[in-house]
């Protein structure tokens, strides 16, 4: 670990950090993140254990490696950028992650309408909280359920389109109203983890190359199905879209909704992997009443299934957040809450999950690129996967991180 | 938020302002009562009968990108004269305007001072920056050499000639409501004079650039 963190330190200091705007050619960025987490979580999901945050008790004897992200790219000019994302982690075991690599052009200038396309592999940009540098939050620590789970398991492979009015350009707008629309591939298992480990808080972002951990449930051994799980697969040659719009009034107020559907073929088996057809709508504001003032949610819901009379779970979640900022010093407060609702009624795969969660969450930024966080989470949930393995059904965590990050 | 406002020019120390050739010149003070809401705005005089030779424009003037905004927000150009646009801060702007007496599009990288942009025609040249949306600046292109600022609600003429001028005010908060020209004598001796703008107009400041943090990003 202390070698990891002298890498982590030599690799922050010698590559020279450069705006990406700042100038044509290559840009790097990225962050190194140690944390010392204090849980009361018996075993990680990470660990194929029934608990659902990041560390269990037994990750307190040292420091943590959160992630080393770094972020490369090549600015054409203004307008022109190819940007990849990668971040390493140590657990559950030592891999290097892609998380995004796409080619971004942007339209600027004349006309009252501007357009920004995207083609790799990127996040919709769907989320209210993830809005710093390599899909970070800025306000706490771990990202609330909904954005846990779009970062585990939802890219798109694909290409999308915005389009922004931004007013008469004699006289621009303080309104802003966008259309967004993408075409993907390769997100057809998604599902599966909200599914067969229920939602979950924390602040590790699977690579396209990535996979996660899943229990032995009744179902994985019936079916005999991989107990390493491929969120990013094509499995039927199928399309996927989303779109959506946007309000945006004076970069104080914005309204998102966003419907997506991955239209996956959930009768299909490959590799084994089922394909998970997963649909879901999306409310997300951002409200920011004054500079030192943010309150932001999303509201989500939803359904997945996997082969018809197998799998059909309705999903939802919601979260609001309150961050108060003066000076460097942040406070951010978050209550959320989340369900599975087990439609098929299938007793040999239970999904049903009822649960909440509060975070509480103060950091400190230092200089040009040093943040400290203190985050506590109480986590509830109360899912019925876990008697498959004559747990309890209802377990509440307790979590206490301590962050250190420098961005560069 | 709406302000009336009141003018009131005076002839201020006119007895004092005799040059040496012999011709009469007075300073000459535009007080304002809007509370700041004109802070900025640029005055201008033009001679009612025929030319009078008044001093020679500046080189060149700048308006500069600094901390995300422009600096200053109103620009007064004669015309004729360059306007170059250095970029101070860290960051590309890509300055623009629409403007019916010349359009433009800038790409200014970080510390970037390109080619002037000369206007031949007088009138407004709004400015915004295609990557920084809140980012709003104003020329305005002057086909005076009179022309002065309203600062703190005051604006003065240094050494006007004694005539009859027609005195203008322009600022975005007016732009495009009917204000009036008025026409002033300086005849060199002490005088004073109140002139109104009798109509009601809402508050035009200069957009505060939105916090910036790097554990955060803009979106667009």
């Amino acid at each position: 670990m202390v070698r990891l963190l002298s890498l982590a330190a030599l690799l922050a200091v010698s590559v020279s950090a450069r705006a990406a705007t700042e100038e044509p050619g290559f840009f790097t960025h990225g962050l190194t993140d140690v944390q010392y987490a204090w849980s009361d979580s018996e075993q990680s999901w990470l660990k194929r254990g029934p608990d659902k945050l990041r560390f269990d008790e037994t990750d307190q004897d040292e420091l943590q490696l959160g992630r080393l992200g770094l972020e490369l790219g090549y600015a054409f000019d203004l307008q022109s950028v190819l940007k990849l994302e990668a971040n390493y982690y140590l657990d559950p075991d030592s891999s290097l992650e892609l998380t995004e690599a796409y080619f971004q052009h942007r339209t600027l200038g004349a006309g009252s309408w501007r357009s920004r396309y995207k083609l790799g592999v990127f996040y919709p940009a769907i989320s209210m909280e993830n809005t710093g540098p390599l899909w970070t939050s800025p306000y706490t620590i771990s990202s609330s359920a909904i954005n846990t789970w779009l970062g585990e398991e939802l890219r798109a492979v694909g290409a999308e389109g915005r389009w922004t009015w931004i007013g008469d350009e004699y006289n621009r707008s303080k309104h802003r109203f966008s259309l967004f629309a993408a075409m993907f591939c390769c997100n057809d298992t998604l599902g599966a983890m909200i599914s067969w480990r229920g939602w979950s808080i924390h602040d590790r972002q699977t690579g396209v190359n990535g996979t996660l951990p899943i229990r032995e449930l009744p179902a994985i051994v019936y079916a005999d199905h991989s107990r390493e799980f491929e969120p990013f697969m094509e499995i039927d040659d199928r399309v996927g879209f989303y779109g959506g719009m946007e309000w945006d009034y004076a970069r104080r107020l914005k309204l998102q909704f966003v419907y997506y559907d991955n239209r996956a073929d959930d009768t299909i088996r490959q590799d084994d992997q089922f394909g998970w057809r997963t649909k879901f709508g999306q409310l997300g504001f951002h409200w920011q009443p004054a500079d030192s003032w943010d309150l932001l949610g999303q509201f989500m819901r939803g359904r997945t299934i996997m082969v018809e009379d197998v799998v059909i779970n309705d999903f939802e979640s919601g979260y609001l957040l309150v961050a108060k900022s003066w000076g460097p010093h942040r406070l951010a407060a978050r209550v959320e809450y989340f369900r599975i609702i087990d439609v098929d009624g299938n007793s040999f795969d239970l999904n049903r999950e009822d649960g909440d969660s509060q975070t509480l969450s103060y950091s400190r930024l230092f200089g040009r690129g040093w943040k400290l966080s203190l985050e506590a989470t109480r986590f509830f949930s109360d899912y019925a996967a876990r008697s498959h393995f004559g747990e309890t059904e209802r377990r509440t965590e307790h979590e206490l991180l301590v962050s250190l990050r420098y961005y560069f | 938020m709406t302000w009336r406002v009141s003018f009131c020019l005076r002839c201020l120390s006119a007895l004092s302002a005799l040059l040496l050739s012999g011709a009469l010149h007075a300073d000459f003070l535009v007080e304002v009562d809007s509370r700041g809401a004109l802070e900025g705005a640029v005055v201008t005089a033009r001679p009612v009968d025929g030319r009078v030779e008044g001093p020679s424009p500046p080189a060149t003037v700048s308006m500069v990108q600094a901390n995300r905004q422009f600096d200053p927000f109103i620009l007064p150009v004669p015309v004729g004269v360059p306007v170059d646009f250095p970029n101070r801060d860290d960051t590309a702007h890509h300055v623009y305007s629409f403007s019916p007496i010349g359009s433009f599009e800038l790409p200014l990288y970080k510390g970037d001072a390109p080619h002037p942009i000369v206007f031949d025609k007088p009138g407004v040249v709004p400015l915004g920056c295609n990557i920084h949306d809140w980012m709003i600046g104003y020329l305005y292109v002057v086909d005076t050499p009179w022309y002065t600022q309203l600062s703190h609600n005051s604006a003065r003429f240094e050494n006007l000639p004694a005539g009859t001028w027609e005195i203008s005010i322009w600022h975005p908060a007016i732009d495009h409501l009917p204000t009036p020209a008025w026409q002033v004598t300086i005849s060199g001796t002490g005088q004073s004079e109140t002139l109104s703008l009798d109509f009601p107009f809402a508050s035009v400041t200069q957009p505060e650039p939105p916090r910036e943090r790097f554990d955060e990003r803009g979106d667009y």
